[in-house]
């Protein structure tokens, strides 16, 4: 029963992508209302597996899997199907619950757009891939629906393909994203090999979990395997240094980042780490390698949120850094803490985002400055205007902002907690940066609750009267905001631990009470927050006027670590050095020298040989003579070549 | 001797020479034609020599199966000298329509033209079925001395006089050649006849004056097959002459002389196996390089054709090279493939001359434009020079050259095949003159009516002696058979 | 049946030439009711193929054609034969609606793309070596004229480029086909008879690298290729469609190099499998530079080729079934890509990438179209190309490790240049909108066609494969 349901929620999104590219082109409408139906059934479904698995856990089969032939190359057989345990079942609660609350959310935003139905299929026909990635049960399926995934980002980013950033951005996320599914395949080409000598014919995880220490893989080779798997991982889920994209995958429509770019696409990468948990296990070395990579990047990309003044791009990093989270908890062999991190991550990622774009729809504006100089300008002085103006966007990401920091009741403390916890096994290095990434969140949320809902100091310039005044979206845009604020606070209650642990009783003990842990982190959280509410309350401007010791490094932020130049210039730039090359070796060596040389070098001797038809009779009567004299010389002396 | 049996062998040669007489009796008829009835020349001598070509192709076919010698056993038949009469006697009705289009407004007495072109047929006859270097070396005086005529005819253009002019000294130097050959033949065997000379090499006795001689008739051969190094001559010859004598000359003249040196080297000389293989291949391989990278410049259509029929040469010497039953065989049926298509060549060449009024290769620009048919003919007759498959040329050189590699013969096989590549150069360049350029002037070209009859059937026989080789095959294996 | 395959379209070609030029309704009905014809003889042996005997020869037909040298005309079609003559029939079908956009000399234009496509079946059908070579001689006297005439830009150095390697390519094939005819006599012509061993091995590996320059000619091959973009792109769109689709130089490849000469194929395998590498991404490189549109297509096939030939070079049966399954993927899918070409280049008489752009605004079908072939062709899944690719990178990873990441590489640098072209054609401020107002059926039913047929064997491929692994399994024991 759950195998076929599991069947059902795949094919669900794809018959709904291509009903509406099919049929409902010309009616944006009815497009979003079939697309939330369908997502909200599948929703309900995923809800409905919940009791069943439970009992099927406690039976002892934990895991359930069905799957149909698609291809055999020689030894190798490729199936297509369906996998469902723990990790499915979590996974696709979040997918589908938060896209349930995006296409809500989106039927409201997108209202005005031509290209609505468009958006619609597009975005189905993404959460059909997210469904394929969790659902899968091999390698090769996962890599499949990993491209499906990396293509509908692209249509999505690119969505208003009139505008040139948003094309150029669209192209450096799949190129971006594209780089890592070449390190993906390179990863699995290697297993192959390995797979091929060993005599196993599956990619099934099932089967490669049994068989991976039967395989006798060398270690240098299993490393080499592993990052290379984990390079696919690092380009969905934009860890440094294939970060890049995701900033400027702000260029599509709000809803697609919340749900793309901060709930399911990027967790994907999360995902396949859990998934394939067990070849990480396998090389230490690859352990430290992702551990090291989670940390810096959440440090790193925690310090750019600071100096950005798009409120989506702050979000954008913020999203980096705690996917960095995620990725240090898996490195230091703590899946389920980055899982659960995951899980209460999309929440309250959802939820800002969601605000974000309902903050937009109100100011049509993306910039904070501008945000606060107008609540500032109509609020004439009062600081908590907005909280009037737009009642439920300020309380909800006012919630979602302390769950991001991590503040006790929220679910976001207890799942950093546990990544904290778990940080603090591995390299001390890597915990203090973690606790610092924890001071710099709490500081950038606290600039940018600060600047946009309590704007101080004098109406700057930046004003911009618009001419109807600030209200709030209908009850579309609200009804989202207000579940997942609910989910941001209660979420921890979900039984997250006891889905995900394969055996009966949890295994991992959820961090109760108070232990010295919780309280540094949670102070620092708070002394983040008040200091950057102190910077802030009377200057708007950006970190290097607020701070003005800290002009050196805000420029070095500014320019994002000058990872940009160094990517044009280095790999761009060395692309089209060697395109240049070839195109002109093509261009004259072969075409123009070689052949056309032949051609002329053809010529050339045939001019030779027509400078001997002279015209004049006795040169050939010379010729004739000359001709038999050599003949005879030849056939007479007897000599044979 | 009774009179019984030199009765019979009185009687037995005229039954033998029955298709020698039937040309002799048209020969009277185009004579007499001329002197009494009135402008027969203009209107009537061209048709009654077709009539006549036709009637000595039947008696051709009429004395097929005979065999036997004649004149003491000077003049032999068989089916070998019968493939070649009648390969002569329907090469000729072609050359006798263009030469018809060609003198009608050049000359007021045509009629004369027609008699030479029929004394150089009686002659090739003569040459197909000469059993003795005297008889052969008479049959070919005939032959050259009216191409002599020929290529002079026009007294006033100073072109065609040039040409038969140079065609003159250099003939008679190459006739030399043959002469001084044949007596040191006499010389070292005391005959002139085939057999006595072959008894006489295979015996050993006088071999290196023997040798000698062959070598000189050799070279004289490859001078009239216009072969390196003697070919200088052709392409002045071919361009001044009028272009229904360079069609003769391509086809007919230089099948004369692959006759001749097929005679020479399989009916005579057997024995001179291994110098006959390192000759021709080195003759072979030089021809084929002068013959197609020479024809990459040229701007007048004959020369083109002129240094074309030399590239064909070089193919047909890697057949004598080759040697054995499959490489006569192939020699044969590749001069029957390329005589058929550069015949059909040079109609158009002769139609298209007189309507666009020049030769040269960029008058021809946007022809198939102008007038289709002789598009698609020209087309069809290049592609087959060219040698692509579904047309004889193909079949022909596909032969020659795995007859070569069956000898073992794999670097001129390998040139030929090069060669073909870069004859796809200046025939395809020509293809897309007639097809893809634009023409000069729109109007449409009228072609006279019997030249589009034989357009269409040589274009019909050149594709279907692509299609359906067999039966040309079977024709060139049984004359083959006759000298192995 | 398989006898009278190419009959059709030369027969048709034939009375073609006896109908008047102004009557272009009945020239196009003729020459789309053969086209169909054909189609409709190979579905009836595609439903009629048992596919458990995929490796013998099936509707054989013997005409005994010359005697003397034990050459007769027998045409039936395995497997392999099979597959070819769908693609064939797909894209010439495809083709069509395109060759009918010809306006100067339609006729003449019918009758050389009619027999061009029979020449393709004839290569497919027939059995005997000797006449493989003739049909596809043939391809090659009627695609140069479809070039040098009705081509467009440098057309006629194009064409006489491409006749003068293609020819000489034909020409290198047909001195070994004399090679294997000295070595084995006309039983080395016969597909269906010629025994494995035939011929000695150290004959075979002298013989091979003869064959492999050929066929690399023909196919353009890494450092023989530089004819095929410059040919195609000045090409009409239905003659690049057939010409660029219907690559028989694998195919001929492998039923003589690999049919007769399987040792000589392993002594020089890693040659190839260099060769194949190399040319993946020098073609890559190469099509990122071009600035019009049929050129990057061009370069993008001698790209896709790579992959073929380093399937055929590690040798396997899997990576060699996939190396087959490819070249059909990347027939409909270059087909496709041209026809889209054509269109556009049709409506606004250039070819320039950058002249373009907003296609997806003002033709929404055409512009969808062409990001889904080149989605394809840059190896997304769900379609053909993917599954084959991946069955010959999983094959061959074994066999070369360092030659198929090199071709990992390429599918990178594939993305690269497709998606630059796909935002400066399809993407931006819409330019010339007008002119795609009415986009009318004879160009969009083609695409449709193509994709449709891309994404059934990408998520079928087994339906392809059917035929072409028992097959594939006799040459490779």
């Amino acid at each position: 029963m759950i195998l076929t349901t599991a069947w059902t929620l795949l094919a669900l999104p794809l018959a709904s992508a291509a009903f509406i590219s099919v049929f409902l082109r010309k009616s944006p409408k009815t497009a979003g209302a079939l697309a939330t139906l369908v997502m909200g059934l599948c929703f309900a479904l995923t809800c409905s597996l919940i009791a069943p698995y439970e009992a099927l856990k406690n039976e002892g089969t934990p895991v359930l899997e069905s799957s149909v032939r698609w291809l055999t190359a020689g030894l190798f057989t490729l199936n297509f199907g369906v996998y469902f345990n723990g990790l499915t079942l979590v996974m696709l609660l979040v997918v589908t619950g938060v896209a349930t609350l995006v296409f809500l959310f989106s039927t409201a935003y997108m209202a005005g757009d031509p290209g609505t139905s468009r958006y619609f299929a597009c975005l189905s026909f993404f959460t059909f891939s997210m469904m394929g990635i969790v659902l899968s049960p091999n390698l090769i399926q996962i890599f499949i629906f990993w491209e499906l995934v990396g293509l509908s980002s692209y249509l999505l980013i690119g969505f208003w393909f009139e505008k040139k950033e948003a094309c150029t951005a669209a192209k450096k996320a799949f190129m971006t994203t594209r780089v890592g599914d070449a390190g993906m395949m390179l990863g699995l080409l290697a297993l192959s090999g390995f797979m091929a000598a060993g005599g196993i014919g599956s990619f099934d995880f099932t089967v490669l979990e049994t068989a991976l220490p039967s395989l006798g893989i060398p270690e240098l080779a299993m490393t080499l395997i592993a990052l290379g798997l984990f390079l696919g991982a690092a380009g969905k889920s934009a860890q440094a240094p294939l970060h890049v994209w995701l900033p400027d995958a702000m260029e599509g429509p709000t809803p697609v980042s919340a749900l793309i770019h901060a709930a399911t696409m990027v967790a994907a990468g999360i995902f396949l780490l859990a998934r394939i948990f067990f070849i990480f296990e396998a090389s230490p070395d690859a352990m430290t390698f992702i551990a090291w990579t989670g940390g810096l990047t959440a440090f790193l990309a925690a310090l750019l949120a600071l100096v950005q003044t798009d409120i989506k791009k702050i979000l954008a990093y913020s999203t980096v850094s705690q996917l960095g989270y995620m990725v240090l908890a898996l490195g230091v062999s703590d899946a389920q803490a980055g899982i659960l991190h995951l899980t209460m991550h999309a929440f309250f990622k959802a939820l800002l985002f969601l605000g974000a774009g309902s903050l937009i729809h109100a100011f049509h504006s993306q910039d904070i400055r501008e945000m606060g100089a107008r609540v500032l300008h109509e609020g004439r002085g009062s600081r908590l205007y907005l909280f009037k103006a737009l009642p439920v966007t300020s309380l909800t990401f006012l919630i979602g902002t302390v769950s991001l920091i991590g503040l006790p009741p929220f679910s976001g403390f207890f799942s950093k907690e546990e990544v904290l916890a778990a940080a603090a096994h591995g390299p001390a290095f890597l915990f203090g940066l973690a606790l610092a990434t924890v001071l710099v969140t709490a500081f950038y949320n606290g600039r940018l609750f600060t600047i946009v809902f309590l704007p101080g100091g004098k109406t700057s310039s930046h004003a911009s009267h618009a001419e109807h005044p600030l209200h709030e979206g209908s009850p579309a845009m609200t009804v989202p905001l207000i579940l997942l604020a609910v989910l941001s606070v209660f979420g921890s209650a979900l039984p997250i631990h006891a889905w995900l642990s394969s055996g009966k009783e949890p295994s991992h003990v959820a961090p109760h009470g108070l232990d010295p842990l919780a309280l540094i982190s949670v102070g620092a959280a708070l002394l983040g927050f008040a200091s950057a509410a102190l910077v802030y309350w009377k200057r708007s401007g950006r970190l290097r006027d607020a701070l003005p010791w800290l002009a050196q490094p805000a420029r070095v932020l500014e320019h994002k670590y000058f990872l940009d130049d160094i990517y044009d210039r280095w790999v761009c730039g060395a692309l089209e050095k060697k395109a240049r090359a070839a195109d002109l070796l093509e261009r004259y060596v072969i075409t123009e020298w070689t052949i056309n040389g032949l051609g002329r070098l053809a010529r050339w001797i045939g001019g030779g040989l027509r400078s001997f038809q002279t015209g004049v009779v006795q040169f050939y009567a010379l010729t004739f003579l000359i001709g038999a004299l050599t003949i005879l010389f030849f056939m007479t002396s007897g000599w044979r070549f | 001797m009774d009179r019984t049996r030199d009765r019979s062998l009185y009687l037995m040669n005229l039954s033998l020479m029955l298709p020698e007489l039937t040309a002799l009796t048209v020969l009277g008829v185009l004579t007499l034609g001329e002197m009494y009835v009135k402008d027969f020349s203009q209107k009537f001598s061209a048709r009654a020599a077709c009539l006549g070509s036709l009637a000595v192709f039947a008696a051709v076919l009429f004395s097929w199966g005979r065999q036997g010698t004649a004149f003491g056993g000077m003049f032999g038949v068989n089916v070998f000298s019968l493939f070649f009469k009648g390969f002569f006697a329907l090469a000729v009705i072609p050359v006798l329509q263009m030469s018809k289009e060609f003198f009608a407004p050049r000359l007021r007495f045509p009629g004369e033209f027609f008699l030479t072109l029929w004394i150089t047929l009686i002659g090739l006859f003569v040459l197909s079925s000469a059993r003795d270097f005297l008889l052969l070396f008479i049959a070919l005086e005939i032959v050259t001395f009216s191409f002599y005529i020929m290529a002079a005819y026009l007294k006033r253009d100073l072109f065609s006089i040039e040409a038969g002019l140079k065609y003159l000294i250099l003939g008679s130097l190459a006739s030399a050649f043959m002469i001084y050959g044949i007596s040191l033949f006499y010389v070292a065997s005391g005959t002139t006849s085939f057999e006595g000379i072959r008894t006489a090499y295979e015996s050993g006795q006088a071999a290196s004056l023997i040798t000698f001689g062959l070598i000189l008739t050799l070279c004289a051969s490859a001078f009239k097959a216009a072969a390196v190094p003697f070919q200088l001559w052709a392409p002045d010859v071919y361009e001044g002459a009028p272009t229904p004598v360079t069609a003769f000359l391509s086809t007919a003249s230089k099948s004369a002389a692959f006759l001749v040196l097929i005679q020479i080297l399989f009916g005579v000389f057997p024995a001179f196996e291994t110098g006959r293989t390192a000759l021709f291949s080195v003759l072979a391989a030089l021809t084929l390089i002068y013959g197609n990278l020479a024809a990459l410049h040229q701007t007048n259509i004959k020369r083109l054709f002129a240094y074309s029929s030399i590239s064909h040469a070089g193919y047909l010497l890697i057949g004598l090279a080759a040697g054995g039953r499959a490489g006569l065989e192939s020699i044969l049926y590749y001069l029957a493939a390329y005589s058929l298509s550069t015949l059909t060549a040079f109609m158009v060449i002769t139609t298209a001359g007189q309507l666009l009024g020049s030769d040269k290769v960029d008058a021809y620009r946007g022809l198939a434009r102008r007038s289709p048919f002789l598009g698609a003919a020209f087309f069809i007759a290049l592609a087959s020079l060219t040698g692509l498959p579904p047309l004889a040329g193909f079949f022909g050189k596909f032969l020659i050259l795995s007859a070569a590699v069956q000898q073992g013969l794999i670097f001129p096989a390998f040139l030929g095949c090069c060669a073909v590549a870069v004859s796809l150069y200046y025939y395809f360049g020509l293809i897309k003159k007639i097809y893809a350029d634009e023409p000069s002037a729109a109007d449409p070209l009228a072609v006279p009516a019997p030249t589009l009859v034989l357009l269409g059937i040589s274009s019909a026989l050149i594709i279907a002696a692509g299609f359906f080789p067999a039966p040309l095959l079977s024709l060139a294996s049984s004359a083959a058979e006759v000298l192995f | 049946m398989t006898l009278i395959l190419p009959w059709i379209s030369w027969i048709t070609a034939l009375t073609l030439l006896g109908i008047p030029r102004q009557n272009l309704r009945l020239l196009k009905r003729l020459t789309a009711s053969a086209c169909l014809l054909s189609a409709a003889a190979v579905l009836f042996m595609v439903l009629n193929f048992d596919g458990r005997s995929g490796a013998e020869y099936q509707f054989v037909t013997r005409l005994s054609w010359l005697p003397a040298l034990g050459i007769d005309y027998v045409s039936g079609v395995d497997g392999l034969g099979l597959t070819f003559c769908l693609l064939t029939a797909l894209v010439s079908g495809a083709s069509l609606f395109s060759a009918f956009t010809v306006s100067d000399r339609l006729k003449e234009y019918l009758v050389f793309f009619l027999l061009l496509s029979g020449a393709f079946y004839g290569v497919f059908t027939s059995m005997n070596l000797f006449f493989v070579y003739v049909f596809y001689e043939v391809t090659l006297l009627a695609v140069y004229p479809m070039i040098a005439v009705w081509g467009t830009g440098k057309k006629e150095a194009a064409a006489i480029q491409m006749a003068v390697m293609t020819g000489l390519g034909a020409v290198l094939a047909l001195f070994g086909l004399f090679l294997l005819y000295q070595q084995g006599g006309p039983a080395v012509f016969d597909l269906e008879a010629a025994p494995r061993n035939l011929l000695a091995a150290e004959t075979q590996i002298r013989l091979a690298p003869l064959f492999l320059i050929a066929f690399g000619l023909l196919s353009s091959l890494w450092p023989l290729h530089s004819w095929a973009p410059a040919a195609y792109a000045s090409a009409p769109a239905s003659a690049a469609m057939l010409h660029a689709g219907i690559k028989a130089g694998p195919y001929l490849l492998l039923r003589v190099a690999a049919g007769l000469l399987p040792e000589g194929m392993r002594a020089w395998a890693d040659a190839l499998a260099l060769a194949a590498a190399v040319g993946i991404v020098y073609a890559a490189y190469a099509a990122l530079r071009q600035k019009s549109l049929r050129l990057i297509f061009g370069f993008s096939g001698v790209s896709h080729l790579g992959y073929v030939f380093l399937g055929l070079a590690a040798f396997s049966a899997p990576s060699v079934s996939g190396a087959v399954f490819l070249v059909f993927a990347h027939g409909i899918l270059t087909a496709a890509l041209f026809s889209a070409a054509g269109t556009l280049s049709n409506r606004t008489q250039h070819d320039e990438i950058q002249a373009f752009g907003g296609l997806a605004q003002s033709a929404p079908f055409l512009s969808a179209a062409l990001i889904a072939a080149s989605m394809a062709s840059l190896g997304m899944p769900g379609f053909a190309n993917f599954a084959s690719e991946l069955m010959i990178l999983l094959s061959t990873w074994s066999v070369y490790p360092w030659l198929t990441g090199l071709a990992v590489l390429g599918i990178l640098l594939t993305s690269v240049y497709l998606l630059r072209m796909i935002q400066a054609v399809c993407y931006g401020k819409a330019v010339q909108a007008e002119t795609f107002s009415n986009l009318r059926l004879h160009e969009t039913l083609p695409l449709a066609l193509l994709i449709g047929t891309l994404i059934l064997f990408g998520l079928w491929p087994s339906g392809l494969l059917q035929w072409i692994e028992p097959a594939i399994g006799a040459f490779i024991s």
